[in-house]
C-alpha cells in the first residue's frame, strides 16, 4: 500500500515535472530528490556513503569495504559482554577527540583502558534516568563537534530518533553507536551498519544485516585471539576445566 | 593637587529620618559614655545639645526617643555612599569614622569646571538624603579640617582658602591633647600662627609628629591614601507583576536580567562561570539554583539556553514571586590557543558541551573515569571531574600491560554458572592499612553463552563475577 502511494507520488512530481524539463533533466531532478537508488559503483559522489574509518580489525574491514562508516550511525546487537566494546576500542584508541559512552551497563574500567593504551581523558561517561534525555544527551555530543564517537546504550530506538542521531553525527562529524540487546522490534532503521554480534566457541559471530552503499554479506567469525590476543586461549583443553576448580587449587 | 572633602556628621541619623520624617526630638547616644552624639532640630529646639549627657537631655522632654550609636552602621552606610559618588568620581579614601576625601584634579579633565562637578556631586547627595559638609583643600587634611569646621563653600582659591585655613583653632586640628597644650604654652592658638614657623624650627621644639602633620596640612610632605575599589558583585532581582505558577514564563523577565548581566560583564571584560538564581516563591523558602558553565561566559542568550535546560528540571513548590540573579565570581577571559590548522569543527567546544549536559542532566551525571594507584580492581578506577583539554601524551609505561576487563560491576555477583577457566590466577592480596583488605585470585572465564568473565575466588573458595570482557 505505501509502495502503491509512493508510487504514485512520484509518478505525480514526474509527471508535473515533465512539463517543463526534458527527459536529461528529469533524471538529475530524480538523482537529486533522494528517489533513484544506485549500487555502489556508480553512485554520484553526493550520494556515496560516507567515508570509512578503519576499525583496527583487518578481516573486519575487508568485511565492511574499508571499516566503520564515519560519519554514521552504527547498530549493534548483542548480549551485553560479548566482546561488543573491545570491537569498538581500535577505532576510538584512533581517534583524538572524544568518547562519550552513555548509559553503559556497568562501570567502565579506566584501568583496563589504560592497560590498552588509551588515553582516559578522552573517555567521558554520562549516565541519566530517562531513556530520552540519553538520547537527547547522545545528539547533543554527536553535533557538538567536540566528540569522535558517542556509545550509547539503548533500547528502543524509534525510526526518526535515529535519523536524528544520523543527521547530528554527520553536523559533528562523529559516529554514533547504538548497542542494543534482546532486539524485538522489526523494522529496519535507518542506520549506516547493523551488526548482530553472537560468540562462539572459535570466535564472535559477526552478521552485517545492512551495510548503506553495500551488497549483502555472508557471516564472518571473528577469532578470539584477535579480539583478545591476551586471554591465552585454551580452545584445545576445553573439555577438562570446569568448575569446581580441583584441580587448579591442587595445581 | 585639588581635593574635596565631605563630611557626615550625622549619618545613622540621616537613615533614621529617612524611615520617618516626622518631627519627634531623637538623639543618637554613645553606649560608651551615655553623651549625645547626632540630634534632629526638634531636640535641638528642646535645649538638648551635643555632648550633653543622656540624663540631662531625658530631662528637657518626656517624648524623647533615644537610640544608641552604631559604630557598624555608620562604616556600611558610609560604603554605600562611596560606591553611589563612584559612578561619577574615580578616587575615593574612606576617611573613617564619617568622610569620604574624594580628590578632584584628576577629574577635573572631564569637565568644564570645578562648578560643573560639584554641580553633579551634589546632585547625587541630594539623592541620597544625608546631611553633609564640605570643603575643597590643596591638601587632604587642609580639606579635611574645613570640611569639619562647616565650611560649606565652593572654592579652589588657594589664598582664600589658606586664610579660612588659618583662622581655625588649634583645638580643631587632630593633635593629641599634649601637643595642642605645648601649642598653646608657647602661645599658637591658631593654624595661622603654627603655620609661621618654618618647619625646621617646629621640628627642633616638637616632636617629629607633628612637624608630619603640619608638612601634610600645609601639602608639603606626601600624605599616601588608598582609593576605594568597588566590589565586584553582580546582584540584580525583578519582582514579577504577577505571580508565576509555570516556569516557561520566567524567559523573558530572566533575559532581562541576563542582558543585564551581560553589559556588567562586558564593561568590564569578564567572564563568570557560575550564576545562582534565586526564586521566590510564596509563602517558603526561596530557592536557590546555581548554574555553571565550565569555561566563562558573558552572553545572555547563551546563559538563558543553559538556565532553560535547568529550569525545564526544575519543580517548583508555590507560586513564583520574584527571581534574584546573584554573581559573585568572574574570571579572565582565556585566548583559546588551538591549531591553527587543523579543521575545526561546529562551533561547540568541549567545556561548553559539559556545561550544557551539566545543566540538563545534573552535575553528577557527566564524569570522566580516571585510575588511580590502588591494586584493588574497585578502587582502581574512578570516577572524576570530566577532562576538558586534551591530554599531553603520556610515554608509554613499560610495565607489562595487565589484563583487565573494560566492564566493572557496581556490585560483584555470586558466579551461579557453570564456566571454563581461560586464564589465572592473579592474586590481589592487599589493602590491610584500610580494614578494605581484600585476598582474591582473580581467572578470566568462559560461560556457557562464551562470554569472557572476570571471576575470583576469594579466601573462603566461594566464587564470584567481578566484571565482563566487554
Amino acid at each position: 500500500m505505501i509502495i502503491l502511494a509512493l508510487l504514485v507520488m512520484i509518478y505525480n512530481t514526474v509527471y508535473i515535472y515533465s512539463k517543463v524539463c526534458d527527459m536529461a533533466n528529469l533524471i538529475d531532478f530524480l538523482q537529486h530528490q533522494n528517489l533513484v537508488w544506485q549500487g555502489t559503483d556508480n553512485a554520484p559522489l553526493s550520494q556515496c556513503v560516507s567515508e570509512k574509518h578503519s576499525t583496527g580489525y583487518e578481516a573486519l574491514d575487508n568485511h565492511l569495504d574499508g571499516g566503520f562508516p564515519f560519519p554514521g550511525v552504527v547498530d549493534m546487537q548483542s548480549e551485553t559482554g560479548v566482546g561488543e566494546l573491545q570491537l569498538l576500542l581500535p577505532f576510538i584508541r584512533s581517534q583524538t577527540r572524544l568518547c562519550v559512552m552513555i548509559n553503559p551497563p556497568a562501570n567502565v574500567n579506566a584501568h583496563a583502558l589504560m592497560h590498552q593504551n588509551m588515553s582516559t581523558e578522552l573517555i567521558w561517561g554520562v549516565t541519566t534516568s530517562k531513556p530520552i534525555e540519553a538520547l537527547w544527551a547522545a545528539e547533543q555530543c554527536l553535533k557538538s563537534g567536540v566528540c569522535s564517537s558517542v556509545l550509547l546504550w539503548h533500547q528502543e530506538v524509534q525510526i526518526h530518533q535515529a535519523k536524528r542521531l544520523l543527521l547530528s553525527a554527520q553536523t559533528g562529524q562523529s559516529m554514533c553507536c547504538l548497542l542494543r540487546h534482546n532486539v524485538v522490534q522489526g523494522g529496519a532503521l535507518p542506520v549506516s551498519l547493523s551488526m548482530q554480534l553472537v560468540p562462539s566457541s572459535a570466535g564472535l559471530n559477526i552478521k552485517v544485516n545492512k551495510l548503506k552503499g553495500g551488497w549483502a554479506k555472508p557471516n564472518m567469525t571473528l577469532a578470539w585471539s584477535l579480539l583478545w590476543p591476551q586471554i591465552v586461549s585454551h580452545s584445545e583443553s576445553l573439555q577438562g576445566q570446569v568448575l569446581p576448580f580441583k584441580q587448579s587449587v591442587s595445581r | 593637587m585639588l581635593w574635596l572633602y565631605l563630611h557626615f556628621p550625622q549619618l545613622q541619623l540621616d537613615g533614621l529620618l529617612v524611615q520617618d520624617d516626622q518631627l519627634v526630638p531623637t538623639i543618637i547616644v554613645s553606649g560608651r559614655n551615655n553623651m549625645v552624639m547626632q540630634l534632629n532640630a526638634s531636640a535641638h529646639k528642646l535645649g538638648v545639645k551635643r555632648g550633653m549627657g543622656l540624663g540631662a537631655a531625658s530631662s528637657m522632654s518626656a517624648s524623647l526617643n533615644v537610640y544608641e550609636f552604631k559604630a557598624s552602621y555608620e562604616q556600611k552606610r558610609l560604603l554605600e555612599l562611596a560606591q553611589w559618588l563612584y559612578l561619577d568620581t574615580a578616587e575615593i579614601h574612606l576617611s573613617k569614622p564619617c568622610g569620604l576625601l574624594i580628590k578632584v584634579s584628576n577629574m577635573l579633565s572631564l569637565h568644564t569646571d570645578l562648578a560643573h562637578y560639584w554641580r553633579i556631586i551634589k546632585a547625587r547627595l541630594v539623592t541620597q538624603n544625608v546631611q553633609y559638609h564640605f570643603s575643597f583643600g590643596y591638601s587632604p587634611l587642609a580639606a579635611q579640617l574645613l570640611a569639619q569646621s562647616g565650611f560649606n563653600r565652593l572654592c579652589d582659591d588657594r589664598v582664600q582658602l589658606a586664610t579660612e585655613l588659618g583662622k581655625l583653632p588649634i583645638s580643631s586640628l587632630l593633635l593629641s591633647e599634649r601637643q595642642t597644650l605645648q601649642l598653646n604654652r608657647v602661645g599658637i592658638h591658631t593654624v595661622q600662627a603654627l603655620f609661621g614657623i618654618p618647619l625646621v624650627e617646629l621640628g627642633r621644639r616638637f616632636d617629629n609628629e607633628l612637624v608630619q602633620y603640619v608638612g601634610r596640612l600645609q601639602g608639603k610632605l606626601h600624605h599616601p591614601v588608598e582609593f576605594y575599589q568597588p566590589p565586584e558583585v553582580f546582584e540584580r532581582e525583578i519582582t514579577l507583576l504577577y505571580e508565576l505558577e509555570n516556569l516557561d514564563y520566567l524567559i523573558k523577565p530572566l533575559f532581562k536580567l541576563l542582558k543585564q548581566l551581560e553589559v556588567f560583564l562586558r564593561l568590564r571584560d569578564k567572564l563568570t562561570s557560575s550564576i545562582a538564581l534565586v526564586l521566590m516563591q510564596r509563602d517558603i523558602e526561596p530557592l536557590c539554583l546555581t548554574i555553571g558553565c565550565a569555561h566563562g561566559e558573558y552572553r545572555a542568550q547563551k546563559w538563558l539556553d543553559l538556565c532553560q535546560l535547568v529550569l525545564a528540571r526544575t519543580q517548583l513548590l508555590a507560586p513564583l514571586q520574584a527571581v534574584a540573579l546573584k554573581v559573585d565570581k568572574f574570571c579572565e577571559p582565556q585566548a583559546h590557543s588551538e591549531d591553527l590548522f587543523s579543521e575545526r569543527i561546529g562551533t561547540m567546544t568541549r567545556a561548553g558541551l559539559l556545561s550544557m549536559l551539566q545543566a540538563k542532566l545534573g552535575e553528577e551525571s557527566v564524569f570522566g573515569i580516571q585510575t588511580t594507584p590502588d591494586a584493588r580492581p574497585e578502587y582502581a578506577s574512578v570516577r572524576s571531574e570530566p577532562a576538558l583539554h586534551a591530554a599531553p601524551a603520556k610515554p608509554p609505561e613499560h610495565t607489562a600491560p595487565l589484563l583487565r576487563p573494560n566492564l566493572l560491576f557496581n556490585e560483584i555477583q555470586p558466579l551461579n554458572d557453570k564456566v571454563i577457566l581461560l586464564q589465572g590466577p592473579e592474586r590481589i592480596s592487599t589493602g590491610w592499612w584500610d580494614g578494605d583488605d581484600i585476598e582474591r585470585d582473580y581467572f578470566v572465564a568462559q560461560d556457557r553463552q562464551f562470554r569472557q568473565l572476570w571471576v575470583f575466588r576469594d579466601r573462603q573458595k566461594r566464587w564470584f563475577i567481578h566484571g565482563v570482557f566487554s
